[in-house]
């Protein structure tokens, strides 16, 4: 299941139990967004990073990811040499959350826990990941990376989890 | 005298702006857009509608603003209005262009046209 940032977070809230027991069953939840309301597992509240240059917007891969394979790092810093995009802050991972991607400073905004549930769930602090739909820029293999990466993490759950 | 002023909400980007402090102390109400229709918008001086608010349920409350408005109230509407709610109101598309002050002579093409608003105090 990909939720967009857009969606209804109160809506989404009152129907968390759902949500789990979706997870529960050994499923995958992409949520691209800033999260304020509780019903995402393992979720924390969206925290905006103080910004002082463009620089501050710069995205670093410290663990690759299949979603972001053949994804240059620049390319999700700039689109149009305009920065900030792809992310302005983040939400502090739950423990035993692996970390994809970060900010200049640190701040970590993809990652991915298969602690809180026994689901898979990936998250990522900023625009959907599902609006990289350039062809012509390195993100465009974005789309169809999530959309084999959740075919596939599903089948490696559903086969009880082993990889 | 004191505006009493709502403004609807429903994302994570009007949430967390909303209830900022410069902003929040002005708000006397926020409006959970699915609680539109049955809050009654005369008890507000104005109603803020932030952009990208969803345009169908704006669409299905129009009669209520007009109903507001028709009342003497206040409506402040940002964003694009692809599918008409506000009384006389026509949205005309143009394309996006956020990286206009990247190029040579930058114009953003936007133009003050009433430059003596309070506004633009």
């Amino acid at each position: 299941m990909i939720i967009s940032g857009h969606s209804d977070q109160e809506f989404l809230a009152s129907h968390a139990s759902r949500i789990r027991e979706f997870l529960t069953a050994g499923k995958v939840i992409q949520f691209s967004g800033q999260l304020f309301r509780r019903w995402l597992p393992g979720g924390s509240t969206f925290v905006a990073v103080d910004i002082d240059t463009y620089l501050d917007y710069s995205v670093r891969i410290v663990a690759a990811h299949p979603v972001f394979e053949g994804v240059e790092a620049a390319d999700l810093t700039f689109r149009r040499r305009v920065a900030g995009f792809f992310a302005r802050g983040y939400h502090p991972p739950p423990p035993g959350a692996q970390i994809f991607m970060t900010l200049a400073s640190g701040e970590p905004i993809v990652y991915q826990d298969t602690i809180s549930t026994s689901g898979t769930i990936l998250v990522h602090a900023g625009t959907d990941l599902l609006s990289y739909v350039s062809p012509e820029t390195s993100p465009g293999k974005i789309v169809p990376n999530l959309l084999e990466w959740i075919r596939d993490e599903h089948e490696r759950l559903q086969r009880g989890g082993d990889s | 005298m004191t505006r009493r002023i709502a403004s609807l909400r429903g994302s994570a980007q009007q949430h967390r702006a909303l209830n900022e402090p410069k902003y929040r102390s002005h708000i006397t109400d926020q409006v959970y857009i699915l609680d539109l229709s049955s809050t009654d918008l005369r008890q507000f001086d104005a109603v803020l509608v932030p952009c990208r608010t969803h345009f169908k349920k704006l669409a299905a409350a129009s009669d209520q603003f007009a109903a507001y408005l028709e009342n003497g109230g206040t409506v402040v509407s940002l964003g694009e209005q692809v599918q008409s709610w506000l009384p006389g109101v026509q949205w005309e598309f143009r394309p996006t262009n956020y990286w206009w002050w990247t190029e040579p002579n930058p114009d953003s093409g936007i133009r003050q046209a009433l430059p003596d608003h309070s506004l633009f105090e």
